[in-house]
């Protein structure tokens, strides 16, 4: 569906973008309106994949809602279930036994190098390269497989608890999972010649869709997006929860190392050198990997005290919040998921204008904005 | 001439990154392919190369099932249903005992619940149906009384995962596939 | 800066005594409605206080109140402390002002804000839904919001199998072929 404006001379052709198509990630529509091949505006119409999971909080019981996390960004099941627990250990106040916070940390790591797996081979794919796409599912898919044998599943985990974890890493699973870290390691230089410095590719993002640091802060972007805008932040090293203050890592920041800071190269190369980063957190938790109870007593039905809390994981997409407002009851009075992907989508028509339209690919591409999160 | 320069420079750097890049490729013709031709051609049937932990789809054991109905009240989604009766001698009787598989997703706080093991996953994945409503699994054939709990040490021997499903769900599983371990490697209990 | 002296500078520049709660990282202050407005730009451009980042706008519906507080989560970067923004409004007619001008991530959080509480924002430049179809109708974050039973024709709710009762005594039957398959 398309129509035609004229505008004092010039036509503006106003053009839908999905809410099917390849690029897209989910289903979402863009409404673009473009002179040519120049884009004056582009405007994303989201909700096709919301299911009213705040809605459905206020129906479930509080360890009942647990799987539904997982359904709030099924690329990152363990961050949105880690902000939800968290919220609800600190009304309980709770404390997680230290065994149970490490193999929080050992999962979200992984977690999170499958969800830039899919990233960085969407970037690549929608930008026309497929192999690395490819390439990449192979490695994600090991990881699939290590998470289904800790957790049962391969992409909706449901493997925390409120108050720990649902099972205990054994010695053999600790030992695939080193395995993993040390072979991914080495995939990483890989991927890098394959596709990371090809020319074809940087001339692609470098110098496309700079957002700046302020800007980047102004419209709430969050995780790899902002530390790629030159802002170094991130709530792992800044805010620490959880396993991180026993794990040192490097946060990389984006410096625009072949066009401007905030290019959308900035952004591929910050999620590489997050994956490195992980494999180093995933090694060190595992070394340091504390004995004793996985879960802490809680009972099972469990009513929370009245009052609220703002509990936020840094995810793979960044900052995950849960508002958690509880009456006393049951059920949580009103649940609150402050996404990453929200403020992504949010900042894409003001920075779409001037852009080409091939390079809006590779702006979506490069925010990892994932429908489902920003629907809910 | 800066320009210029800057242009050679570009299809140099363009030629040794994509050379670069095919060198990866090519290594990979050399190497062993990682993809299973799944459902063709698999070494064994996917359910025995899946992790124990596995979550596939619910099946109930009613011959230890108590019928105390923890696992529908834990169901975040209520797809379990659980009912019982009286008998004419006012004995408690298990007349109901329902999944419905279409809605299930997976999470196991079911299995979790369950003071007797009735319930549990299986690791079949493989119920696909044409109709949505056919994946509603009613476990019970008849009214019957319900287990007792076992005493420590007299648990009843445990069926094996998957048999009950598999005959709940006839022909969602069929037709035995063609696996490189032959006959006897025929998946699980199939009737 | 700590909570206490964050509420304190607030409250100065206001010129008012604000209510203030919660601790450390939920510490709320709550600001009459009619200065919502004024109170996100002290905070935003505050001496010291320096909130640059909205964390998320959202609203609690409290119908036994007969109010609607509407809460923003924000942060500073640079002074790396965290401040609850609230309001109560009024749950029959809620009208605030928009905060778009002093944070432009606010936009997006408002429309949800306007879709799923009712709540009427002032000067918001594009107020359009945002994640449910523009005739879709009522509140859906309001607590006594009953879903309607059709959208345009279409049923909102799946066929529930399990609400019928089990097929009395007898095999029941399952399984692809019986009930027979639709064409």
């Amino acid at each position: 569906m398309s129509e035609i404006v004229e505008t004092a001379g010039r036509e503006e052709l106003i053009l839908n973008m999905g809410p099917h198509h390849p690029s897209t990630h989910g289903v979402l529509r863009f409404v673009l309106h473009t002179d040519g091949e120049i884009m004056r505006l582009a405007r994303p119409d989201i909700g096709y994949l919301h299911r009213g999971l705040e809605k459905l909080a206020e129906g479930q019981s509080y360890p009942g809602y647990l799987p539904f996390c997982d359904r709030v960004n099924y690329l990152e099941g363990i961050f949105c279930e880690q902000a939800y627990a968290m919220a609800v250990e600190r009304l309980l106040k709770i404390e997680v036994p230290p065994r149970a916070e490490a193999l929080r940390t050992i999962t979200a790591e992984l977690n999170r190098i499958a969800n830039h797996h899919i990233c960085l081979g969407c970037i690549s794919m929608d930008i026309g390269a497929y192999t690395p796409f490819v390439y990449l599912l192979r490695e994600r898919e090991r990881i699939n497989d290590l998470m289904e044998a800790l957790c049962g599943n391969r992409l909706t985990y449901h493997y925390l608890r409120l108050g720990g974890v649902a099972h205990d890493a054994d010695d053999a699973w600790l030992k695939n999972a080193l395995a993993f870290v040390d072979k991914f390691e080495r995939v990483i230089p890989e991927f890098e010649s394959l596709i990371g410095k090809n020319e074809i590719l940087v001339r692609r993002l470098a110098g496309v869709a700079s957002i700046c640091g302020a800007d980047a802060v102004a419209y709430g972007l969050v995780g790899p997006n902002l530390r790629a805008s030159g802002v170094d932040w991130d709530l792992r090293r800044d805010a620490p929860y959880s396993f991180y203050p026993r794990l040192s890592f490097e946060v990389p920041v984006g410096k625009g190392e072949r066009g401007t800071v905030g290019d959308c190269y900035d952004r591929f190369l910050v999620r590489v050198e997050e994956m490195r980063q992980s494999c180093r957190l995933v090694r060190q938790a595992i070394e340091k990997l504390p004995a004793g109870d996985i879960r802490a007593k809680v009972p099972r039905v469990l009513k929370i005290p009245a009052g609220e809390t703002y509990a936020c994981v840094e995810g793979a997409r960044g900052e995950l919040g849960v508002y958690l407002v509880s009456d006393g009851s049951d059920k949580p009075y009103r649940l609150k998921w402050r996404t990453g992907s929200f403020a992504a989508m949010s900042i894409i028509e003001t920075v779409s204008r001037g852009l080409m339209i091939a390079d809006l690919v590779a702006l979506i591409a490069s925010l990892d904005v994932i429908a489902p999160e920003t629907d809910r | 001439m800066s320009a210029a320069r800057e242009y050679f420079a570009a299809i140099r750097r363009a030629v040794f990154s994509l050379a670069d890049g095919l060198s990866v490729t090519v290594s990979y013709l050399l190497r062993r392919p990682v993809t299973i031709q799944y459902p063709d051609r698999t070494a064994q049937p996917v359910q025995r190369l899946l992790p124990e932990r596995s979550r596939g789809l619910l099946e109930v054991d009613v011959e230890r099932c108590t019928a105390c109905g923890l696992c529908a009240k834990t169901c975040p989604i209520d797809c379990i249903v659980v009912e019982t009766g009286k008998d004419a001698a006012g004995a408690r009787l298990h007349t109901r005992m329902d999944v419905d598989l279409g809605r299930c997703m997976f999470c196991g706080l079911c299995v979790e619940a369950c003071p007797t093991g009735a319930i549990r996953h299986s690791r079949e994945f493989e119920g696909g149906m044409a109709r949505v409503e056919n994946l509603l699994v009613r476990f019970l054939d008849a009214p019957r009384p319900p287990a007792k709990p076992p005493k420590k040490g007299e648990e009843p021997p445990e069926k094996p995962a998957g048999s009950i499903i598999r005959s709940r769900l006839p022909g969602a599983f069929a037709p035995a596939r063609r696996c490189a371990g032959g006959p006897d490697a025929k998946p699980g209990g199939a009737a | 800066m700590n909570p206490t002296e964050i509420q304190e500078r607030l409250g100065q520049r206001l010129g008012a005594s604000l209510e203030c709660g919660g601790a450390g990282a939920d510490a709320f202050v709550i600001v009459p409605a009619e200065r919502w407005l004024e109170a996100a730009r002290a905070l935003r451009e505050g001496e010291g206080l320096d909130f640059d980042y909205l964390r998320s706008l959202t609203a609690v519906d409290r119908p036994a109140e007969g109010k609607i507080d509407v809460a923003a989560h924000l942060f500073s970067y640079k002074r790396r402390h965290a401040l609850t923004l609230k309001t109560r409004l009024d749950r029959a007619a809620p009208r605030i002002a928009s905060l778009g001008a002093v944070w432009p991530a606010a936009h997006w959080h408002e429309r949800e804000l306007w879709e799923m509480f009712g709540v009427a924002i002032e000067n918001h430049p594009d107020l359009r839904h945002l994640l449910l179809p523009e005739d879709w109708p009522g509140h859906p974050l309001r607590k006594d919001y009953a879903m309607p039973e059709r959208y345009q024709g279409i049923p909102t709710r799946r066929p529930a199998p399990l609400a019928e009762p089990a097929a009395g005594t007898g095999p029941t039957n399952t399984g692809p072929k019986n009930p027979p398959e639709a064409p």
